[in-house]
């Protein structure tokens, strides 16, 4: 089989390249210790009128976005088509193949990207490289390897789809793309620990010399929350832009089962969304405390210095997000004819979201300048004022949360009738979880708001957990619930045109977030390469300002627009077959 | 069509977000070269009120020691109880364990800054550790990196604040001096300036003392002030203009932040261009003399009204806010009050406070720009 | 089954309560803030 041919030399390749990730240390300790290399402004590569920074920014920020729904797509491929295997429904597996289809021409774009910017990193930033390279030695090889076998198992995933799809072979098919799923983690945790040593080195000492395993300088502070952040990241984006061809192929395709199949698949892609992004803030909470614990001084550049503006502009995107996606699941109740009963809560659901989002980008403590400050009274606003602070956001975003998953319920139950005869009482229990679940988050909101500052901050959690409880609790009373339901016939295909563009929002608003907090997390580390390690003394180590910023993210998405245009384009052409051809046939 | 549809939208989309990020104001990086100033010849005043620019400045010590919670509030603490208490708790296992006085209070100091962890305030450690673990970043290493001397100015201020006769060395002429690099985005706007001139066309300096030919006489000349002070004396009446007054002159008339908004290495090349002012004002030369100005904002700059008056955030009170004025006073009343200025003096303020020579100094021109702008001034 | 619903209603609102004021108090216990301990005003 070839799979275990495949593990047979990926092991054997570990092996050889380990000893030096081991036992580098021992010999690097006792040569001279070497620190960080220090170089100054003129050792920077200047070439033409070219700013180094954008070309390495845009090659990395695009790779990203392309690695990011490489890596995205084929873990909910995977999801879909053991969905397939449980459910007895072809159509799961169907749709799984036509998402790694879109993959695959986008595959090679991400390696093509990834070329470019180790060139442009090595051309404009060498010595930077070369540290790196000497505190991470084999890694990059076994990533190098890594990238080999991930190209060889997506191959292999796609193109024997229907040659193992039945029977035990599917069983086969599954553990291939299991395989994929694993070396593409492992990818991105690779290159992870690379963005985050910039960030929290470890391994080294203050000079910079390495003194550690190539494992210490993985395992550093912020790398677990980094994973974390973008494997829940990915998902969420991947999700988004499969939803975005869905709705432009419901709005293109004119027959009307194609049209129902489109739409299933923007719905599905837009739960796989949402669930990628309802635990997203929880992560970013986790990677900011971790941030702080790690070094107040980055800390408070990020939420209280030069770049908390930032964050206002991350919740107008979060807050269009959660719009388009409540937007959308409204607009689906139409589908069911017992949908219209549920439309009704609609308008309330609307009002909290709004609301929230209101609160969300209610600015605190900014840097004002003097002028602003006059007008506002002071620092805080005298009416908004609370409405900014800490407690305040927590609440709104967990109420929001809660509410977008309400829309979802909401949907959800529009299509199914239970017949368990406790469903009226099961309903109440459900009811009664949201209000107390409701009031508990708002109230620890306040207990947050008229405590000190470690209470604002213990006090967060339980909203958290609020916001779980309330989720998990309400899935398992759903779920026996609507045991046997009578499911009602979901008409497929009937949603308005406007839904649709819903449906473009997210992967657009996703893109552009990403592309700001990819600006955010590189600015933390200021004027330094690595941070508290090696200087950055290129002409332009000084954080841009946001509006530079946002023409620069700007750009680059509308670049990977252009990508992804051309990738659909691509994959709706291996569809196509010429007229003549056929007809010959 | 759906396809241009499609596009259209998620462009105007992305033009919205871009716009946003437009809106929003815009800090602008400071990336002016690191600059590297001599501390010798400071005496224990300077070097206090120069710890003290550290402390509120480079150092960063301000953006976690204050009320806010995160460490404790050193500024608004009773110090001169703190210290004895500190080193008398048996918690405290470090160099100045166990003795007294001003040497051991300077040891501890020093201590808390190059080992933050040696002694933890209960209630301040990293959480989970118990109180034996500071959040703290070690002064000395990256990315504040004080180095000796700016660490010994910072103890100086620290125990000054107890009322302690600071112990510390004074710098000397072999000391390293004190570097200080443009904020890389530490929330500080303010570029780092690295001139005389520009820090006191800043701070706005001749529109009270005679200076660069202002022929001000609020405060009192600054020329030949390097025959009449030291430099020690001059760093504190910048940083506490109150502590000494000259003779002719009133309190409370200068402003009393300037240790706060000028960065440690601002204050020394502040003082080092007034040390080396000349004797009395180069004699008048009307080829020299300031071109006409032609915009509102311009002419208000030229005669430097902000130095006094608040006025676009200015914050002065020396005169009456400007900001709103059109609502107050007619456009003749405001253009009287610049050329006889006692003719009429707002509720509060007194009398042969602002100059009244403006009428000589100004063209009509620049007289009725500036009546314009001040009368179109938001609140 | 189960009987009234509004009876229903109030019984899961009291056991929620329950439920949540019990993961508050751990939560908040669990990181050393004891809930009620000196609320000082902002």
């Amino acid at each position: 089989m070839k799979l275990s041919h495949l593990l047979a030399l990926f092991a054997a390749f570990v092996l050889l390249v380990s000893p030096d990730l081991v036992f580098a240390a021992a010999d690097e300790a006792a040569a001279v210790l070497e620190g960080a290399p220090k170089p100054s402004r003129l050792d920077y590569p200047l070439i033409g009128g070219v700013s180094a920074r954008t070309v390495v920014w845009s090659a990395a920020q695009m790779h990203l976005f392309l690695a990011a729904f490489v890596l995205a797509v084929p873990l909910f491929a995977i999801a879909t088509e053991f969905m397939s295997v449980v459910t007895g429904d072809d159509r799961f597996d169907n749709m799984a193949r036509e998402f790694m289809k879109i993959t695959m021409a986008a595959y090679s774009l991400t390696a093509l990207v990834g070329g470019g910017l180790l060139l442009s990193l090595l051309v404009f930033y060498p010595h930077l490289m070369e540290y790196l390279v000497r505190v991470f030695r084999g890694q990059m090889l076994i990533y190098a390897m890594l990238f080999g076998l991930e190209s060889i198992t997506l191959y292999v995933y796609f193109y024997s789809w229907d040659a193992l799809r039945r029977g035990n072979r599917k069983w086969y098919h599954m553990s291939i793309g299991l395989l994929l799923n694993t070396v593409g983690l492992t990818l991105m945790f690779i290159a992870n620990a690379w963005v985050s040593f910039m960030m929290s080195p470890a391994g080294v000492d203050p000079t910079g010399a390495v003194t550690g395993t190539v494992w210490e300088a993985t395992r550093n502070p912020l790398w677990n929350p980094l994973n974390l952040h973008r494997f829940l990241a990915n998902i969420a984006y991947g999700g988004a832009i499969v939803g975005g061809y869905a709705a432009y192929m419901f709005l293109a395709e004119k027959d009307p089962e194609k049209k129902a199949h489109y739409d299933w698949m923007g719905y599905t892609s837009n739960f796989i969304a949402i669930l990628g992004f309802l635990p997203l803030p929880f992560a970013g909470y986790w990677l900011m405390a971790e941030i702080y614990a790690y070094s107040q001084q980055m800390g408070i550049t990020a939420m209280g210095g030069i770049l908390a503006w930032l964050f206002i502009i991350q919740a107008v995107l979060i807050g269009t997000i959660m719009l388009a996606a409540n937007y959308y699941l409204w607009s689906g109740l139409m589908r069911t004819d017992r949908g219209a009963q549920y439309a009704k809560y609609v308008k309330y659901i609307a009002v909290v979201i709004v609301g929230g989002f209101l609160v969300w980008l209610t600015p605190h403590t900014l840097i004002l300048t003097a002028n602003e400050i006059q007008n506002l009274g002071g620092t805080h606003h005298k009416i908004l004022g609370p409405l900014g602070i800490m407690p305040a956001k927590n609440t709104a975003v967990n109420l929001m949360l809660v509410f977008t998953f309400m829309s979802f319920q909401l949907f959800y139950r529009s299509s199914r009738i239970p017949t368990v005869s406790w469903a009226k009482s099961g309903n109440m229990i459900v009811v009664a979880l949201y209000v107390v679940g409701i009031i508990n988050i708002v109230g620890a909101g306040i207990y947050g708001y008229i405590t000190p500052t470690v209470y604002k901050v213990g006090a967060s959690v339980p909203q958290v957990v609020s916001t779980l409880t309330i989720i998990i609790g309400s899935v398992i009373i759903d779920m026996f619930m609507l045991r046997g339901a009578k499911a009602e016939k979901v008409h497929w295909g009937r949603m308005t045109e406007r839904s649709q563009y819903a449906l473009f929002v997210l992967p657009v608003a996703f893109t552009w977030l990403m592309g700001l907090m990819g600006y955010i997390r590189s600015s933390l580390r200021t004027n330094w390469h690595v941070y508290t390690v090696m200087k950055d003394n290129s002409p332009e180590n000084y954080i841009p300002t946001l509006g530079d910023a946002g023409n620069v993210i700007t750009a680059i998405t509308l670049g990977f627009m252009a990508i992804m245009v051309f990738v659909f384009w691509l994959s709706r052409l291996g569809q196509t077959k010429q007229k003549g051809t056929e007809d010959a046939a | 069509m759906t396809f241009l549809r499609v596009i259209g939208f998620s462009v105007l989309l992305l033009l919205g977000y871009m716009g946003f990020a437009h809106m929003l104001p815009q800090v602008v990086p400071d990336t002016s070269e690191p600059v590297e100033v001599s501390t010798e010849g400071l005496d224990m005043d300077g070097f206090i009120a120069l710890g003290e620019s550290i402390f509120k400045g480079k150092g960063t010590c301000t953006l976690c020691h204050n009320g806010m919670g995160r460490a404790p509030d050193t500024l608004e603490m009773d110090m001169a109880a703190t210290y004895p208490a500190r080193l008398a708790d048996p918690r405290y296992k470090g160099v100045a364990a166990g003795k007294e006085g001003p040497k051991a209070i300077e040891e501890y100091i020093h201590e808390s800054m190059v080992a933050p962890s040696a002694y933890v305030v209960e209630g301040f450690g990293k959480k989970g550790t118990n109180d034996t673990e500071s959040p703290m970043p070690t002064v000395n290493m990256p990315p504040i990196e004080l180095n000796d001397v700016e660490m010994n100015a910072v103890t100086a201020f620290l125990q000054d604040l107890a009322g302690l006769e600071p112990t510390v060395p004074l710098p000397s002429a072999d000391d390293a001096p004190v570097a200080e690099e443009p904020a890389a985005g530490g929330g500080e706007p303010a570029p780092l300036l690295t001139s005389g001139e520009a820090i006191v066309d800043e701070y706005g300096c001749a529109s009270c003392h005679d200076l660069g030919g202002s022929g001000a006489d609020l405060g009192p000349s600054l020329y030949g002030i390097g025959k009449r002070m030291t430099r020690a004396e001059v760093i504190e009446s910048i940083i506490d203009p109150n502590a000494v007054i000259a003779e002719g002159y009133e309190a409370d008339f200068m402003p009393a932040d300037f240790g706060e908004s000028l960065r440690g290495s601002e204050l020394l090349v502040l003082t080092d261009y007034l040390m080396a002012l000349p004797d009395a004002a180069p004699a008048a030369d009307d080829s020299k003399e300031e071109p006409l100005a032609t915009t509102g904002l311009e002419a208000i700059d030229k005669f430097g009204c902000a130095g006094c008056h608040d006025l676009d955030g200015s914050e002065a009170d020396i005169g009456p806010k400007l900001n709103g004025i059109g609502k107050r006073m007619t456009a003749d009343e405001v253009k009287t009050a610049i050329i006889d200025p006692n003719a009429i003096i707002a509720d509060g303020f007194e009398a042969d406070m602002m100059p009244d020579d403006f009428a000589d100094q100004m063209d009509d021109s620049e007289l009725s720009l500036i009546v314009d702008y001040l009368m179109n001034l938001p609140e | 089954m189960l009987g009234n619903k509004w009876l229903v209603f109030v019984v899961a609102l009291v056991v929620w309560v329950a439920v949540f004021y019990f993961i508050d108090k751990s939560i908040m216990e669990s990181q050393g803030l004891p809930v009620g301990a000196d609320l000082m005003p902002v």
